[in-house]
């Protein structure tokens, strides 16, 4: 689905568009749009466009994708050497590498955390002695070698456990000192085979680490696994090879046809402690220069990992380049804020960065996240997706990438070795697959939107290597994240009424979509359900009103001295708001003859309306589960929690009690937060996930029971976590 | 299309029938080949190779500039890691017109910083440097001008500029920009060239994308700026120019300088004999991303070299009895520049084995294998080797993991001339066998889309296990390695005479002179005879003690004879076809020209290959005039200097060119001798 937005004004720039076409496949560039519906000024983004270069940035993806670039290893550090050398070559300013020991503080966390250890692999190899193969070896393919397995030369014979994550798999079999051939998770294969039953080590073979049809078509695809990179139950992890699943089909042939098959085993790697390292480079504003929007992608991973993330490193990379020499050579004129780009390891290196900026928060007016930026569409991969801030932040942020995105949706971009695919985008709802989902946290609070592809068949494979980059792809989402930052870097009062419209816009065009739901949703339930459906409804629109409401206020945070005046515009929205709640009301009584009911609260309902929780400490919400005192809690409470954060009780449960823990602010009562995240994520207006969550959206999958929220958030009080206050 | 190779397994089935002892053979020479082979199949990594190329690929390697620079520093890097000694990064100054192998120049260095051509007074850029490294022409002069532009079509003839004042302006032209700038710009006066040349059709076909990837002279340097620019691009410029004028506003920065050129090398050291060499060539040069062209042959050698290293260090296969050297240097200038330093490798060179284009997916590229023989002057077993290591190939089919399920197609190539480093080896100043292998067609031949994204693994591990083992193999070469390949090659050439043999009666068939037909027929077979007995003998350079080898001597033997039992069959076939046609065979008649021609022994005073227009610059008119008509084309002019060993007359150089590359007069040579006396190339006594 595109976004109606987008279409409409399509036909406004066609004849622009047709006569560009023609000369368009010659450059990046293209023609000038006399009246241009994009934030920036026409010779601003033609400036952008022109100078960023698809093909430059393949290049520096050619050259980060012969790193195997392990976090807190030396394949990350030469990486971060490249990026840092090309930075400087580039003329970008304030490039450094901020390095965090293990002994860092962490202002951001309640209960230290061990970092992740470097692990670094000299030599690892399976062969097959009779007949004579290399299986796998780290060299060609260091995929083959699931990361942080412990070193170990192991000659022995092969038995073949089929899947090998249950102990049914191991009846009859004896694999104590052999090597075992698996299809499991490599993780759970080495707890269950080498841990359990005394095996010296692990091979699996195919694709279903991560999702079963990415193996589909790509027999000789190896996906990447993880053992657990420390000690876990007392015991350290052994070594697991990875192998394609035709290469795990000649394993099975050659035991087919013998009884034995002996294997050599050979892996040489170290795991130790080492400091994290974040690069890190500036453009600074002038006028403002203590306030930033944030440009980051993660740039660990195995070899080749291209999309994943090479491209976005390199995007970034090219960006800055872009920006810099426009910026110097008076083409583009100085932001008045400044412009940071920030290459880390995932996860922890973004937690690194805050724990050692715990203000960055406070100064930072916006963050885009690229990662896997660069896709091309073949069969099987998904659109250009642009998450949205989570309902809990609502922002401005959105409607601005979404103009930019318009933008360069309405030219022929293509560059000369890239594809001329059209560009296939998608506002997809707030996702926790990467570091944005830190940065947009509640404990952080910066807008933060993650510029991705989903799904990609080759993800977190062997088969992600640079051939699947295309050069217009990269042109056209460098263009999304140069021009958003460049915008905002540089808006002041003046503009600030036209991104008012902006979200307005956009504003106004979801509240119409949440109006199509509502609507749509209380027709389509059975009639025992209709009222709770009704109820659902109203809440929704009204939740959603508020929400944009909050994304057309956060306008302030640009200008808070000069601030336009928005209200005839949030009266606007409130209008609208109300028109969508009556239509709803009218339709209810049509359908009826009632008139709508007033809500009745359960008894949970009652008790979560007259608590108010409050944070204790401070933490980041998505990182609970970590921070939670669990010693405080009883075996049987523990096992709820695991019960309830595994379990299929609450579809999205790994987002939404952070959610939850975001709409946190010691004034929102527990029956207002639970109402919230149950209107978030599922909505029609962005469709549904890639990965098939959000395929059912009847009622009873928004439901979240409110006995359960009761008792994880006393869990949560127990665990030092948060303080539950009756509501006075 | 393996018709060679099919013709030969007849031939190792009718070999069967021969009587010649073979207990001579060794086991332990079929085991040598057998571990090579099993231990490269298990061995090589051809992902590993195209990490490599990726890398290569990323830099834009004209001669004596940064990238071509910083490949080779790569290159050597890599080289070390793959663990070969004596790594050196060879420099050779390019300094202008500097007398090289004899009859070449040095030329000079290119730089090129950034360019881009643009419709003057709008946005639209045709091409920029940055995206498309191929839109400046190599050697291309600085440049910063808006000027008119006048599409002249082809542009290399007067016709094409009648009625057109291209004075001070760009031409559009659809031929290379050499071609037509080095006509415009002597008569017309014209800045500069926008050329849409490709290396396919004009159109490129499926590819209207595509920039081809041009050189205009480096000689004529600070004169000549030319752009090369897509079909596409080319068809908008001619829709703007039919409504009306056009300027561009084209800039180049780059410059022609005096530098260095460098050429990579390194080996693994020889056991026994190590001042003799099997060398691994492959060419480090050209433009961005030229990846298949060639990354790919420099990947591969790196990886041979890291895998046979391993397997030496590993104890997997014996060290090289002989030194095993990799070069990776510029393509045709680097290897002038090194063979004109080290000189000495007719005597200790024993094969070159030139990587050139090894890397194509072949579906993608639309490719077939191919390994281009030694020409006539030069039979070896060579030949024979390589193409029976393409056939385990072609009958295994097997593949990296991480590549491509392509079919592997193949074919074995007569010489076909200069077009590559291998070129220079075979040279009759040097006479070392060398091999060319290589994909083609290539669908990204020589433009900007020639990416390492259209490299197979597959591809790399075949070529590699070809290659690899080929050298490892003729490093450790021994008699009984010898004797092996002499039964591969008699084999071989067994069934190539049988073919010439059947050419020659079909020959006869056709209308014409009968007798001449017959002439020219019988001389071929001669001549097929000579190489094939010669190519057998070849082996004696790979161990001293063959020279007087029984089973090596027997084989070569039977070649003669079954020479000499085909040419009895020709010759009944000739009577046969004289009868059916109501005349008589007539005795060969030797004519006196001929009869001068057979007491003349030219002798050759050149190192290296002739750089042909050392000769034509140094004629006079009329003389050089002469060769525009082709009545001896370029490659038999090579071979005739080729078989220029002190001891063939004139005639038997006539007969033995002509057989291979005609037929070409016995005038033809002469006049073509002369020439080379006139110049002091070639001096001639007389018997």
């Amino acid at each position: 689905m595109r976004v109606h937005g987008m279409r409409r004004s399509r036909g406004v720039v066609v004849a622009v568009a047709v006569l560009a076409w023609s000369l368009a496949r010659l450059a990046p560039v293209i023609v000038a749009q006399p009246q241009s519906s994009c934030l920036l000024a026409g010779t601003d983004s033609a400036a952008i466009l022109d100078e960023l270069s698809g093909i430059r940035a393949k290049d520096s993806v050619i050259r980060l994708t012969g790193f195997t670039r392990t976090p807190a290893s030396s394949g990350f550090h030469d990486a971060v050497e490249f990026l840092q050398e090309s930075l400087r070559q580039a003329g970008v300013p304030d490039v450094h590498v901020e390095s965090y020991g293990t002994d860092a503080p962490q202002p951001w966390s309640v209960r230290r955390r061990p970092g992740l250890p470097s692990w670094e692999v000299r030599r690892a190899e399976l062969r097959s002695m009779d007949p004579p193969r290399r299986i796998a070896s780290f060299e060609e393919e260091p995929i083959c070698l699931a990361r942080y397995s412990r070193p170990g030369h192991v000659v022995a014979d092969l038995v073949d456990v089929g899947v090998g994550v249950s102990p049914a798999d191991y009846v009859n079999k004896d694999v104590r000192g052999k090597l075992v051939l698996a299809t499991g998770y490599a993780n759970r294969v080495d707890e269950l085979a080498v841990g359990g039953f005394g095996a010296a080590g692990v091979i699996v073979s195919g694709g279903s680490s991560y999702s079963p049809r990415t193996g589909w078509g790509y027999p000789d695809m190896v996906n990447w696994q993880v053992l657990n990179p420390r000690a876990s139950g007392g015991r350290e992890p052994s070594f697991a090879f990875v192998i394609s699943q035709d290469e795990g089909e000649w394993l099975r042939e050659q035991l087919r046809g013998r009884r034995t098959l002996r294997l050599e085993a050979d892996v040489d790697a170290t795991l130790a402690d080492a400091p994290q390292e974040v690069l890190t480079a500036a453009i600074p504003g002038t006028s403002h220069p203590d306030e930033q929007v944030l440009l980051l992608g993660h740039l660990d991973h195995v070899r080749p990992s291209a999309n994943d993330n090479a491209s976005g490193s390199s995007a970034l990379l090219e960006v800055a380049r872009s920006l810099q020499r426009l910026i110097r050579s008076g083409r583009l004129v100085r932001p008045a804020r400044t412009i940071r780009f920030l290459w880390m390891t995932e996860g922890a290196g973004t937690v690194g960065y805050l724990n050692a900026h715990p203000d960055v928060g406070g100064h930072t007016v916006a963050a885009l996240n690229l990662d896997m930026v660069g896709e091309y569409l073949v069969p099987g991969t998904g659109p250009m997706r642009l998450t949205r801030t989570p309902d809990s932040l609502p922002s401005f942020l959105v409607d601005t990438v979404m103009n930019m995105v318009q933008h360069v949706d309405t030219r022929v971009v293509f560059d000369p070795t890239g594809s001329d695919s059209l560009l296939n985008i998608r506002l997809a709802p707030f996702s926790a697959n990467s570091d944005h989902y830190t940065l947009a946290d509640g404990a952080i609070g910066i807008p933060a939107m993650l510029l991705h592809h989903a799904p990609d068949p080759f993800h977190h494979a062997n088969i992600d290597g640079p051939d699947k980059v295309d050069p217009t792809e990269m042109h056209r989402s460098m263009f999304i994240a140069a021009a958003t930052a460049y915008y905002l870097a540089r808006v002041g009062p003046e503009q600030l009424p036209r991104l008012a419209a902006e979200v307005y816009g956009g504003a106004s065009m979801r509240l119409g979509e949440t109006a199509r739901e509502a609507l749509s949703l209380m027709d389509g339930v059975p009639v025992p359900e209709r009222d709770e459906a009704y109820g659902f409804a109203d809440r929704k629109l009204t939740h959603v009103a508020d929400r944009e409401l909050g994304a057309l206020a956060s306008i302030s945070r640009l200008a808070p001295e000069h601030l336009p005046d928005l209200k005839p515009l949030a009266s606007g929205l409130t209008a609208q708001a109300t028109a969508h709640r009556a239509a709803l009301a009218s339709r209810y009584v049509t359908l009826t003859g009632r008139r709508p009911p007033l809500r009745v609260l359960s008894s949970g309902d009652a008790r979560a309306e007259r608590l108010v929780p409050r944070k204790k400490v401070r933490f980041i919400n998505e990182r609970w589960q970590q921070e939670l005192q669990v010693d405080a809690l009883t075996a049987s409470e523990r096992e709820w929690l695991t019960q309830y954060m595994t379990g299929t009780e609450l579809p999205q449960v790994y987002i939404r009690v952070p959610e939850m823990l975001n709409f946190v602010d010691g004034r929102r009562t527990l029956l207002d937060i639970r109402d919230r995240v149950s209107s978030e994520f599922f909505d029609w207006s962005v469709g549904d996930d890639y990965a098939g969550h959000y395929e059912d959206m009847s009622l009873a999958a928004r439901r979240i029971g409110i006995d359960s929220v009761l008792e994880l958030m006393r869990l949560l009080e127990k665990g030092e976590l948060i303080v539950l206050e009756e509501r006075k | 299309m393996r018709l060679v190779s099919r013709l030969a397994n007849v031939a190792t089935a009718a070999l069967a029938c021969v009587a010649w002892s073979t207990s001579e053979q060794a086991p332990a020479s079929t085991s040598l080949r057998a571990t090579l082979s099993e231990a490269m199949k298990v061995e090589l990594r051809g992902k590993q190779a195209l990490d490599h190329i990726y890398r290569i690929s990323t830099f834009h390697r004209s001669v004596g500039s940064r990238g071509y620079h910083a490949a080779a520093d790569y290159v050597a890097g890599a080289a070390r890691a793959a663990g070969l000694k004596e790594v050196e990064v060879l420099t050779f100054p390019v300094n202008g017109s500097r007398r090289i192998l004899d009859t070449y120049e040095v030329g000079y260095a290119w730089q090129v910083e950034g360019g881009e051509l643009t419709i003057d007074g709008t946005d639209v850029r045709l091409c920029r440097y940055d995206d498309v490294p191929t839109c400046v022409v190599e050697y291309s002069a600085a440049i910063d001008t808006t000027a008119e532009l006048v599409d002249v079509g082809a542009g290399t003839a007067s016709t094409d500029y009648a009625d057109k004042d291209v004075r001070g302006k760009w031409i559009l032209t659809s031929s290379p920009a050499s071609a037509a700038l080095a006509f415009a710009r002597q008569r017309y006066g014209v800045i500069g060239v926008v050329s849409y040349w490709g290396n396919y059709a004009p159109d490129r076909g499926p590819f209207p994308d595509q920039v081809a990837w041009q050189a205009v002279p480096a000689d004529s340097s600070g004169q000549l700026s030319a752009f090369s620019i897509s079909a596409r691009a080319a068809a908008a410029l001619k829709r703007q120019l039919a409504d009306g004028r056009v300027k561009l506003h084209g800039r180049i920065d780059a410059r022609v300088f005096e530098g260095q050129a460098e050429v990579v090398t390194g080996i693994i050291p020889g056991k026994g004999l190590p001042e003799e060499e099997v060398l691994f060539t492959s060419h480090l040069n050209h433009h961005k991303p030229g990846a298949n062209d060639n990354a790919s042959g420099c990947g591969l050698d790196l990886e041979i070299a890291a895998v046979l290293t391993r397997l030496i260090a590993d104890g997997r296969i014996p060290p090289p009895k002989r030194t095993i050297r990799f070069i990776w240097m510029p393509e045709h200038r680097g290897t002038q520049l090194y063979l004109d330093r080290f000189r000495d490798y007719a005597r200790r060179g024993i094969a070159d084995i030139n990587n050139d284009m090894v890397g194509e997916d072949q579906q993608e590229c639309n490719s077939v294998f191919v390994l281009v023989r030694t020409p006539d002057s030069l039979p070896t077993y060579l030949n024979d080797f390589l193409e029976s290591l393409a056939e385990d190939v072609a009958r295994e089919q097997f593949r990296s993991p991480f590549g491509t399920r392509n079919q592997f197609h193949y074919r074995s190539e007569p010489y076909s001339g200069a077009i590559s480093d291998h070129a220079y080896f075979v040279d009759g100043s040097i006479r070392m066998p060398a091999l060319l292998l290589n994909f083609t067609p290539d669908n990204f031949y020589h433009s900007n889309e020639d990416t390492a994204d259209h490299c197979d693994p597959t591809s790399l591990m075949r070529v590699g296990y070809i290659a690899g083992v080929a050298g490892a193999y003729l490093a450790s070469a021994g008699a009984a390695e010898g004797r092996q390949l002499a039964t591969l090659t008699t084999s071989a050439a067994l069934g190539r005479l049988g073919r010439t043999l059947a050419d020659g009666i079909a020959a006869l068939q056709r209308e014409g002179d009968i007798h001449l037909a017959y002439r020219e027929a019988r001389n071929r077979l001669v001549q097929a005879g000579l190489r094939e007995a010669a190519a057998v003998r070849s082996v004696i350079r790979l161990a001293r003690e063959l020279s007087d080898d029984d089973a090596v001597r027997r084989m070569s033997d039977h070649v003669e004879r079954v020479t000499a039992d085909h040419l009895k069959a020709l010759s009944d076939a000739y009577a046969a076809a004289c009868a059916a046609a109501g005349t008589s065979p007539t005795a060969p008649q030797v004519s006196t020209n001929e009869e001068t021609a057979a007491r003349l022994v030219p002798v050759r005073h050149l190192y290296g290959p002739l750089r042909f227009s050392y000769l034509t610059t140094r004629l006079p008119e009329e003389r050089r005039a002469w060769y525009e008509r082709n009545e001896l084309p370029p490659l038999a002019r090579e071979e005739v200097l080729n078989f220029m060993d002190g001891r063939r007359d004139i005639l038997t150089i006539r007969n033995a060119v002509s057989a291979e590359h005609g037929p070409v007069s016995l005038q033809a040579v002469r006049r073509f001798v002369d020439d080379l006396i006139s110049v002091g190339l070639v001096t001639v006594s007389h018997q």
